[in-house]
């Protein structure tokens, strides 16, 4: 301790028979210092203040005292330890103060002629100059309003000033403060016990070998208990039996249990869907096919939603998906996707729910998990159904990304091309036709085409061209991808034209057809002629259309407005349109040319929206304006197709055949119109 | 998830014809039942014994075959069972063509 050694040396040079006297000394300043404590033990200090001072000889008092001082205090304590909080030890405080007071008394005299002096002065000169003249102000005051000093000539009230609201003094008291006490007590440490042993990996390999057995004795004990048909383990097992109930695997059980259900109490709907072959023919209505009602596909969610897309699955032929929103401008709603599937009509495989109405979906032909989705606010979207409970888009348009400000009418997923990227196309209202690039975590756009008014070309004139700017651009409605150059594509628009345009050439038509008068609904190139492609209108039509010739080269009216049209996937002359008035139309060229094989009243008092054929089974759909999607089995005269070469030895695909079928029938036609 | 299974059960309970729902774990006691109390015990034990039956001849027959369906289709009713790992879904259906019973 480097502070003892000093304080020894200092002690060393009293003389030794003063002990007692400097003991005294040292306890009169440790009294000195410990001043306030004592305050606090008035009867020990009375204790000490009793010892009667020791009687000197004179030769003693003669005795020189050498006193030193040095600068250690000698009361400061030299092992002074603390719990060091950074450290988390205890340590030894080395830096201990030295400093000690015997006396401390802070003066209040200053010198005359210092400043502080008369600043002091000067504040009370102030002070009673104030004063005087407050008191002054009272006294005219007073003299104001009595005419005259009501004291006047009574000294002595005079020089007692009375107490009022200018004038009075404040008192105080101090009192004690209560001294601050603290008691403490000591206890007992807990008592411990220190216990150990040594292990070897045998010891726990065989303590968890008879926990095992004794875990295995248990399970069998409870087997036989199970076997015995016990009532009890009902309620028993329920608390840790919870966990299989809800595991994916009972979700698993309870799909396919459920499918099997629908099928039982559904049987005859399910054989006529398999097996069922109708041969019917009707020749005196005009019906030489018929169609057979099967399922109607709807829930709760979608009713009073319309139906504005079906697209069937590319890879699984049983699973479709159903987009709803509404037509109408005043009564927009949220939009719902549902996929069902026919091997349980009664309940959609999954459903996604959308802010605006769906307009539009596709599959994606190789990924089938992919379904692309346009909405009424002008987003477009991209699902992934395998992602389950997820009901969030992986990919979504947005103001940042250019999205449409139109409704999307059609959306339509492109082959991959070389560098393996996922891209769709989509058309809106607002003019434009627009791809949309899948990249790693945002939709990129790219303008395709800005489909710009076409102004009949007789009547434009150079005093129009300036009027033709106003126009603005044309909405478009549909398009459509020729199966053969796929490059090649077809955009029908609200003014009833119909532009053929290539994504190479973008910002020009290469022909416009034009025959419609109200919006084209529909426009669909033939499956296996890469010429031929037909529409549907507002105005109540359809028309075929050769790619050369600008005219229509048939035209169908069937008195109300046509909503949709489809191609079948399996004969190059077949076709189904649905009407406003709820009728199903499936056409034949090749055995009819004029008029339908069949109509039938697909919905009852709803308007038909929309159709489409299943690419494998003989089944259309129907979807209507309440949410339903209407199933229909094509009966045999309407499924012919696809050709198949008669001869063995004839070397033609049923591809060329159906093409050769359609050359014959365009053939025909020529010859008429010209 | 929970949730999700629970609708399903209650659609499958409220299509036409099904008679009960039963769901029995390993070691066939029932672990939630639409049926009364002496039919799902006797359901449920007779069935995961008659599973388990038929597990263990299917696996007989061959190494890595196991069953994933059973239907049996009595002149009552038709039982229809989901054996699963840990538990077994057992459906009563009357199938739709007679709905006297």
């Amino acid at each position: 301790m480097p502070t003892k050694a000093p304080l020894k040396v200092g002690k060393k040079k009293v003389k030794l028979a003063d002990k007692k006297k400097r003991a005294i000394v040292e306890e009169q300043e440790s009294e000195n210092l410990e001043d306030d404590a004592d305050l606090l033990n008035m009867d020990q200090n009375n204790a000490m203040g009793g010892i009667d001072q020791e009687q000197l000889t004179a030769e003693e008092k003669e005795d020189q005292v050498i006193k030193t001082l040095n600068s250690n205090n000698p009361q400061a304590p030299h092992n002074l330890t603390k719990f060091s909080y950074k450290d988390r030890m205890f340590k030894t405080d080395d830096m201990v103060e030295q400093m000690v007071f015997h006396f401390q008394f802070d003066g209040d005299i200053i010198l005359k002629d210092s400043d502080e002096a008369h600043d002091q002065e000067e504040f009370w000169d102030n002070k009673k100059r104030t004063n005087q003249g407050l008191l002054d102000k009272i006294n005219v005051a007073i003299k104001e309003e009595f005419g005259k000093d009501p004291l006047e000539g009574n000294e002595k009230a005079q020089k007692k000033s009375l107490r009022n609201q200018f004038n009075f003094q404040e008192r105080a008291a101090q009192t004690f403060n209560l001294p601050l006490r603290e008691k403490g007590i000591k206890t007992d440490p807990p008592q411990c016990s220190v216990f150990s042993l040594e292990t070897t990996q045998w010891m726990i390999f065989d303590a968890y070998l008879t926990n095992w057995e004794e875990i295995q004795r248990a399970d069998f004990e409870e087997q036989q208990k199970g076997k015995s048909k016990d009532k009890k383990p009902v309620q028993q097992q329920q608390q840790h039996a919870e966990d299989p109930l809800y595991s994916t695997s009972m979700k698993r059980a309870l799909k396919i249990m459920e499918r099997m259900i629908v099928q039982n109490a559904d049987e005859e709907k399910f054989e006529d869907y398999k097996y069922y072959e109708d041969t019917t023919e009707d020749p005196e209505s005009h019906n030489y096919g018929s169609v057979l009602p099967l399922w109607r596909f709807s829930t709760e969610k979608s009713r009073r939603k319309h139906v504005t897309s079906i697209c069937w699955n590319p890879r699984y032929k049983d699973i479709f998906a159903v987009g709803y929103g509404s037509y109408d401008f005043l009564k927009q709603n949220t939009g719902l996707i549902c996929c069902y599937t026919i091997k349980n009509p009664t309940w959609p495989e999954y459903s996604y729910t959308t802010e605006s109405g769906v307009m539009c979906l596709d599959y994606h032909p190789k990924y089938p998990a992919l379904l692309a989705v346009g909405c009424y606010d002008g987003t477009v979207m991209v699902f992934d159904i395998r992602l389950k409970g997820n009901n969030k888009p992986i990919y979504q348009s947005t103001v940042r990304t250019n999205k449409h400000t139109d409704p999307v009418w059609q959306v339509r997923w492109q082959a991959e091309d070389a560098t393996k990227q996922l891209s769709f196309y989509s058309i809106s209202s607002d003019g434009r036709v627009t791809s949309w690039n899948l990249m790693k975590n945002k939709l990129e756009p790219e303008e395709v085409i800005k489909l710009k008014l076409v102004i009949d070309q007789d009547k434009e004139l150079v005093e129009n061209k300036k009027e033709a700017f106003l126009y603005g651009l044309a909405g478009g409605m549909c398009f459509d991808f020729n199966k053969f150059n796929d490059h090649l594509f077809l955009v029908g628009t609200e003014e009833g034209k119909i532009h053929l345009c290539s994504k190479a050439y973008s910002g020009q038509y290469l022909e416009t057809y034009e025959g419609h008068y109200l919006a084209v609904y529909a426009v669909k190139w033939n499956h296996f002629h890469p010429r031929v492609f037909i529409s549907c209108s507002a105005d109540w039509t359809i028309k075929m259309w050769d790619q050369q010739i600008k005219r229509p080269i048939m035209t169908f009216d069937l008195g109300c407005a046509v909503g949709d049209i489809e191609w079948a996937p399996y004969s190059s002359t077949v076709f189904a349109a649905v009407t406003s008035a709820g009728n199903l139309y499936v056409y034949d060229l090749k055995q009819e040319k004029h008029h339908h094989l069949c109509e039938h009243p697909a919905m009852k008092k709803a308007k038909a929206l929309h159709v489409s054929f299943n690419w494998e089974d003989p089944i259309i759909l129907v979807g209507d304006e309440r949410g339903g999607v209407n199933s229909f089995k094509l009966s045999k005269s309407l499924t012919k197709g696809p050709l198949q070469p008669a001869k063995e030895d004839d070397k033609s695909t049923p591809q060329q055949l159906e093409q050769k079928k359609m050359e014959d029938f365009l053939n025909a036609q020529d010859k008429e119109v010209y | 998830m929970s949730q999700k299974v629970e609708e399903t059960l209650n659609r499958i309970n409220t299509h036409k014809g099904v008679k009960g729902i039963i769901i029995v774990n390993s070691r066939g006691i029932a672990i939630r039942s639409t049926m009364s109390q002496n039919e799902t015990i006797e359901y449920g034990s007779l069935i995961t014994q008659f599973t388990s039956k038929a597990q263990a001849t299917i696996k007989a027959l061959h190494q890595e075959e196991d069953i994933s369906f059973i239907r049996i289709r009595s002149k009552k009713h038709e039982i229809m069972i989901a054996p699963e790992k840990e538990f077994s879904l057992i459906v009563l259906q009357n199938p739709s063509n007679d709905e006297t019973n």
